[in-house]
């Protein structure tokens, strides 16, 4: 017997409050590059670590792939504590990286040393694919230091709480300040999946932050100092704290950001949908239900929507634990049956956490899903102006019924204004009611522009004719016809309300990153974890990707 | 120094804009110049000559016609996007007094543009008015640039144009959004 579970619709997946409570799964972006190293045997070498005591310097990481090589080049500064900030308005940092293209000459590395410390305000080539910058955790970065040249470990509880040595506050890839665009990759099929080359170097980062700190502890006591020990080692992630210029890729996005949900949803619906569950599988998912339920315990955040959220995480994951003790997972369609329980019983955060669980057994199930994740946005791009209006209309009220249900004279309806400032060119978010911001608006409120859309669509010609006359209803037309083939392209809310909260964004683009720990520092800007007891790369070999729930007490011995 | 063709089609989408077009045009805008720069052909000139100089856009009045005509110069842009929404059953055949007519170019498919008013500038990328354009079906393809570059240059010149242009889509700093725009408030320093 199968029963063929539909998907989830987008009406209710495509909502900011579900979109910012996704958690990573197996389909995240550092997932599949780390499968992907580790079966196709990546070798790593540290070209060059050319750092003196006081941590100035640069070294160069290169992974070998079956066809391509890739290396991470980063410098070393001395900061001033005072330059020291993850604002994207940042000037300095405590270390500055490109990833090279293969593997650099010295003539690159020197080419490179003369801008990429700059980042914004040098230019980087064609032959580099990502530009990036991080900044140390002060207070981690002096603890560990200072325990390892005494020659101890660092302080347990400490590393948990902080999570990693440094966070990035950028890291830019397709072609911008003058890299190669991603078109020149995307047919290689290590970079085919999203965001790849950014989360290789991201990866070797975290490496290289890992021996940075190792060195220091060095050179500050050569007699005395000592390696992190190697599970010490895994409990550091690299942080990364991201502000709001994430929040409109989503929305420049569209066919990518469906690709994506698709994916994600298709996963969940093949899942739901198996009959037979062996025990081993029911296993791996008790045993993953306890690491997330470990994880949500261990999860920081001191922003009081986030903590409204953890506590009913925390209570969800307790409350799924108990129930796995009451039934039996062998029964058939116990997975669309656990499913249909937690839509019942758990807040939206561990629903979803439930559906990255639900992932864990049955990576051969939809591990194939990853191949689709990618998107060519060119097919999509075009307007098929032959479309009537009539029918256009009839698009609108399908995909944007909750858009034309908004009153839109109402103040708080349209009560934020996206915007791009002069200083840094950085996307912003300003009250259009407080500040003379309107006439700078980006176009990033698509229910709005739908509504406008939609009310001035009278008569019944071709959309070719109708754009001619309303080229300020361009971009919506296109939107909606995209959406009109690929559902889940359009977030289904009001990006524009007073109530809206870009970290829901956010937070939805980093755990499909595979980001963990999301923790809020204001409603528009997040730090995060990545790759925290990942393996390093002499471990990628023996771990079967198993590592982005904190391991289990026991285990860990 | 290149740049990277995402570089141009941001830069030109802003300064599309800046110059007065709609978002969608201007979406359009960035993607014709990085298509004509993909092709060897200048693409962010072209662009900057024509926005540099635009102050009323106009398309044809009758879109259905074979001749697209309006009184005054058609806009290449707003061609090229009508070209592309109509699709291959668009029966014009003639375009009176084009601007910049290689701005069409990304969206005649296939299709073979000739500037009849003086065949011999025909060839030359940076015309800034055609009189008369004939576009019709191509007995081959073979004349377009097959060859597709990753990089772009841009001129000087050029790159002051579009910049100042797309200036025109930011807004003045103010310690207000400063302050609150990007959302800090909290120590980030720890």
């Amino acid at each position: 017997m199968t029963t063929r579970v539909s998907l989830r619709s987008p009406d209710k997946v495509m909502k900011l409050a579900r979109m910012g409570s996704f958690h990573q799964s197996r389909l995240s972006f550092m997932r599949q590059l780390l499968r992907r190293l580790a079966q196709e045997n990546w070798r790593f070498e540290t070209r060059s670590f050319d750092i003196d005591a006081r941590g100035v310097g640069h070294a160069v990481y290169t992974a070998h792939g079956p066809e391509r090589s890739y290396s991470l080049i980063a410098f070393a500064h001395d900061l001033p504590p005072e330059s020291r900030s993850d604002r994207v308005i940042a000037t300095a940092w405590d270390a500055t990286f490109a990833l090279f293209d293969g593997v650099p000459e010295e003539a690159d590395v020197e080419r490179l040393r003369a801008n990429v410390p700059l980042q914004e305000e040098g230019r980087i080539s064609g032959s580099e694919l990502t530009l990036s910058r991080a900044n140390r955790s002060v207070r981690l970065w002096d603890h560990v230091v200072e325990r390892l040249a005494a020659g101890q470990q660092p302080d347990a509880t400490l590393v948990d709480e902080v999570g990693y040595l440094m966070r990035t506050t950028a890291v830019y890839g397709s072609g911008k300040f003058g890299a190669a665009d991603r078109e020149v990759i995307s047919d290689r099929p290590e970079c085919h999946a999203p965001f790849q080359v950014e989360m290789l170097t991201v990866y070797l980062i975290r490496t290289f932050v890992m021996d940075l700190v190792e060195h220091m502890a060095r050179a500050k006591a050569p007699e005395t100092a000592v390696k992190l020990d190697p599970q010490m080692r895994r409990r550091f992630g690299i942080g990364n704290s991201t502000g709001l210029g994430m929040a409109p890729f989503l929305v420049t996005h569209p066919a990518l950001l469906h690709a994506w949900i698709a994916a994600r949803e298709a996963a969940l619906a093949r899942v739901r949908s198996l009959q037979v569950v062996s025990l081993s599988e029911v296993e791996t998912f008790r045993t993953a239900c306890a690491r997330a339920r470990l994880h949500a315990y261990g999860w920081q955040s001191a922003h009081p929507l986030q903590i409204a959220k953890l506590e009913a995480l925390r209570t969800d994951m307790d409350c799924l634990c108990a129930h796995l003790e009451t039934i039996d997972l062998v029964e058939p369609g116990s997975w669309n049956a656990l499913y249909l329980w937690g839509e019942e019983a758990l807040s939206i955060e561990g629903q979803e956490m439930l559906v990255s669980l639900l992932f864990e057994p049955h990576g051969a199930l939809i591990d194939d899903l990853c191949a689709d994740m990618a998107a060519d946005e060119t097919e999509t791009w075009r307007i098929d102006g032959t479309m009537t209006t009539t029918t256009l209309r009839g698009v609108l009220q399908d995909v944007y019924d909750w858009a034309l249900a908004i009153d839109w004279a109402a103040q708080d309806a349209q009560a934020r204004v996206w915007y791009v400032s002069e200083n840094k060119l950085e996307p912003r978010l300003g009250e259009r009611l407080e500040e003379p911001l309107a006439p700078y608006e980006q176009p990033l409120c698509p229910g709005r522009d739908a509504a406008r859309l939609h009310a001035d669509l009278m008569t019944d010609e071709p959309l070719a004719a109708f754009l001619l006359r309303h080229p300020e209803h361009r971009h919506m037309a296109r939107r909606a016809q995209i959406a009109a083939r690929l559902p889940y392209s359009e977030i289904r809310d009001n990006t524009i309300d007073a109530a809206m909260l870009p970290i829901d964004m956010l937070r939805m683009k980093l755990s499909f990153f595979g980001a963990s720990e999301f923790d809020p520092r204001s409603d528009r800007w997040v730090r995060i974890t990545m790759f925290q007891h990942a393996p390093f790369p002499d471990d990628l070999a023996r771990d079967t990707d198993d590592w982005a729930l904190p391991p289990l007490p026991e285990a860990a011995e | 120094m290149t740049y990277s063709l995402g570089e141009v089609e941001a830069l030109c989408r802003k300064a599309a804009r800046g110059a007065g077009f709609s978002w969608g045009m201007a979406d359009e805008a960035g993607k014709t110049a990085r298509w004509l720069c993909q092709h060897g052909l200048p693409g962010t000139a072209a662009l900057a000559g024509y926005l540099d100089t635009v102050k009323t856009p106009l398309g044809p009045d009758d879109p259905n016609l074979q001749d697209w005509s309006t009184n005054g110069t058609l806009c290449p842009l707003i061609c090229g996007a009508l070209l592309s929404d109509m699709g291959p059953d668009a029966a014009v055949r003639y375009l009176h007094k084009l601007a910049w007519p290689i701005l069409i170019m990304p969206h005649i498919e296939n299709r073979r543009a000739t500037i009849l008013d003086d065949v011999s500038r025909s060839l030359d990328p940076l015309l800034q008015l055609a009189n008369l354009v004939l576009l019709e079906p191509a007995r081959n393809t073979a004349r377009r640039p097959s060859e597709k570059t990753t990089r772009a240059m841009i001129t000087t010149q050029d790159l002051a144009t579009l910049t100042r242009l797309a200036a025109r889509t930011y807004a003045p700093e103010t310690d207000a959004s400063k302050l609150s725009g990007a959302g800090a408030g909290l120590k980030d320093e720890d």
